[in-house]
């Protein structure tokens, strides 16, 4: 089996070790026994984006957000044939808030993102800081990472996560995150693939790998179990 | 008679909390709220220096408090490190007479760059100091953009800006002024021409987002820059480290001043120009400033000799959440190509607020110590895992690792096996839990 990874914009939107996402799931599917290939786009490079398998992008600062914009315009139609046909797409960050209709920054100038869904983002003066843990449908256990940001997503049809604990799109608790087909946006923010094994085994499966349980790496999961027994014991703590 | 009032306060609060131990910011804080425009009306010294940025604050501040004290001239500075405008007050309100007078030749404060509006709302500095933004404790302060327009907030017209020309987003505070002066590196021996680091912040130009172009590097994205799509470029400096010789520990400051460092660390390079520079600006002459400066021993302790069991070590104290502290401190252990073990603490990831946050690992380059006088790497502390997996993705061969959990177990391993000199890299909120296990020289 073959599959063939692209890591949009690894220049740029890159603001907290993001490129983990990608370095990690390629080295699952090489030990899965598929052979795997990377490939990059970087901010000014023209490249023919369709017929990859996985897409990923991080987060930036809103600046670079807005500069990767800039440029991803012209792959709108890429991006959505690619989510049409249900290829398996991960945005973390604030780059999932470039696939709905509009972002709004603090000073109240508009930016027109991709119109992938009919979503629109609140860009503010206040950062938005801290750990989470969200529940995904269909996980026994639950997942743990980071919100670092300064917007508020409005109008999601379908909300990826439901958060225990940490900001949402639009507040405290409630949902988070973003979905479409196999397209999933999330403002949790860092290699979320490697603090959360269960992710990744999940992200494989959906690319076609065969027995995901057969490798497993101790340290992340035992990474994994640390946090998620740090968090919960401050979400208790919290109550 | 609120004024009075306030400073009566905070002096009592500062009394009191000495002896329960607090004292810094809560002194500052009730006197804020006693009169909230206190730092407005008292009469402040001539010369107001501030220190901001996100590494070498401290350090910049306690060498120019150091130099321009023995050089005659009284100071007031928060020698403490309280460096938001509560901790500011605090100190300010100690050192004025109870009518509200300062006193002192020079007012010097270590502003916290988030902050630091707050503090400079009320009065502004007369020199700002702005030694680098980097990546830094990012749970807090989101990224160093971010960081950039909250300093911003806190530049006024009336204020000379000292900047580090090298690093380009701190240059940017210079864009379309004139009273500014530039400090920097020349090229020298520690340079690089080829980058080297996790990730690059300084691959585009923050004026225009176009690529920047690097002559050299100093490290990471610090070096010599310019943008060939908009003009925007490394500036020229009024203060220049204009030779670099870490082999004798030496530097030369503008081409004459030459400087014995204690310490072989490019960041202590950098704070010793910046003192350099405000000191001669408040009238010390450079060669007397070089005196003062050569061999200084920083008294915040970021740099600890020890030994365990048979083993030499010196700790290298950096910054959880703050990659290039990590890179720079394992630049020196590489640098001194002795054999050697490298011990790695992430136990608490901040001391001052709860977070489990690791993404911050990805960011620093492990990659430099894939070098053969690297014997073993001990990966210590609650998120040994996260280190041993980001430690996976790296070339070092997986058998030189060693992963404790355990802090006191890791020391008791080494205390058993070998003697060769160790390189122990962690945060202040992990300090304590190796030097319970050690003994320092």
């Amino acid at each position: 089996m073959e599959l063939k990874l692209l890591h949009l914009y690894d220049d740029v939107m890159n603001l907290y070790g993001e490129y983990a996402n990608v370095s990690v799931l390629a080295r699952f599917l090489a030990d899965l026994g598929v052979d795997v290939s990377v490939d990059t786009l970087s901010l000014y490079e023209q490249q023919d984006i369709s017929g990859y398998d996985f897409y990923y992008m991080g987060s930036g600062t809103e600046r670079k957000q807005k500069l990767a914009l800039s440029q991803l315009a012209k792959y709108r139609d890429a991006l959505s044939d690619a989510c049409d046909a249900g290829k398996v797409m991960l945005f973390t960050g604030n780059s999932f808030e470039l696939l709905g209709d509009k972002i709004t920054d603090a000073d109240g100038r508009e930016y027109e993102c991709l119109h992938l869904a009919p979503f629109e983002t609140v860009e503010g003066k206040r950062r938005i800081v801290g750990d989470c843990i969200a529940d995904f449908d269909g996980f026994a256990d639950v997942l743990v990472g980071f919100i670092n940001k300064c917007s508020k997503t409005y109008g999601v049809e379908q909300p990826l996560f439901n958060l225990r604990m940490g900001f949402g799109n639009e507040a405290v608790g409630g949902t988070e995150g973003f979905r479409k087909n196999n397209c999933f946006g999330t403002h949790l923010t860092g290699p979320i693939l490697v603090k959360n094994p269960a992710m990744l085994r999940y992200i494989a499966k959906l690319l076609g790998a065969e027995n995901t349980d057969s490798v497993s790496y101790p340290f992340m999961e035992k990474g994994y179990e640390t946090t998620a027994s740090e968090l919960q014991k401050r979400l208790e703590a919290m109550k | 008679m609120r004024k009075v009032l306030a400073i009566l306060v905070c002096r009592l609060i500062r009394v009191v909390g000495g002896f329960v131990g607090k004292g810094t910011s809560l002194p500052g804080k009730y006197a804020l709220k006693i009169c909230p425009d206190i730092l407005a009306r008292i009469r402040k010294p001539k010369m107001i220096v501030a220190v901001t940025g996100s590494n070498g604050k401290t350090s910049t501040v306690e060498m120019i408090a150091s130099v321009l004290k023995a050089s005659g001239k009284t100071v007031a500075y928060n020698a403490e490190g309280s460096n938001q405008i509560e901790g500011v007050t605090t100190m300010i309100l100690n050192s004025c007479t109870l009518g509200g007078k300062m006193k002192q030749d020079v007012l010097l404060i270590e502003s916290d760059e988030r902050y630091t509006k707050h503090t400079f709302r009320w009065f502004h500095p007369t020199h700002y100091v702005i030694t680098n933004l980097y990546r830094d404790q990012l749970t807090r302060n989101g990224h160093p953009q971010w960081v950039y327009d909250a300093i911003k907030e806190s530049v006024f017209d009336d204020t000379t800006l000292l900047l580090n020309a090298d690093d380009p987003t701190v240059s940017l505070f210079g864009q379309g002024r004139d009273n500014v002066l530039w400090f920097g590196l020349d090229h020298s021996s520690v340079d690089s021409e080829a980058f080297s680091g996790a990730y690059n912040d300084g691959i585009y130009c923050p004026v225009c987002g176009k690529p920047l172009t690097y002559d050299y590097y100093h490290f990471n994205h610090v070096g010599k820059y310019r943008c060939d799509a908009c003009g925007f470029a490394r500036h020229d400096t009024d203060f220049t480290v204009t030779d670099v010789d870490l082999e004798h520990s030496r530097i030369t400051v503008n081409g004459k001043d030459e400087i014995k460092l204690a310490f072989r660390s490019i960041y202590n390079i950098y704070n010793i120009l910046a003192a350099y520079a405000v000191c001669t600006l408040l009238g010390v002459p450079g060669e007397r400033i070089a005196s003062l400066v050569s061999n200084y021993i920083l008294k915040n302790g970021r740099y600890i000799e020890f030994t365990l069991g048979e083993h030499p070590g010196i700790f290298l104290i950096s910054k959880h959440e703050n990659s290039i502290s990590y890179d720079l401190s394992f630049k020196f252990a590489m640098a001194q190509k002795t054999p050697c073990s490298i011990v790695i603490i992430v136990d608490a990831v901040s001391r001052k607020y709860f977070t489990s946050e690791t993404s911050w690992l990805w960011d620093i380059n492990f990659d430099q110590l894939d070098q053969p006088q690297v014997e073993s790497i001990y990966l210590c502390g609650k998120y040994c895992n996260d280190l041993a997996t980001r430690f996976s993705f790296t070339k070092i061969p997986q058998d030189k690792l060693k992963v404790f959990e355990d802090i006191d177990a890791a020391c008791a391993d080494l205390r058993e096996h070998g003697r060769q000199q160790l390189y122990a890299v962690t945060c202040f909120s992990d300090k304590d839990k190796l030097m319970s296990n050690v003994t320092v020289k």
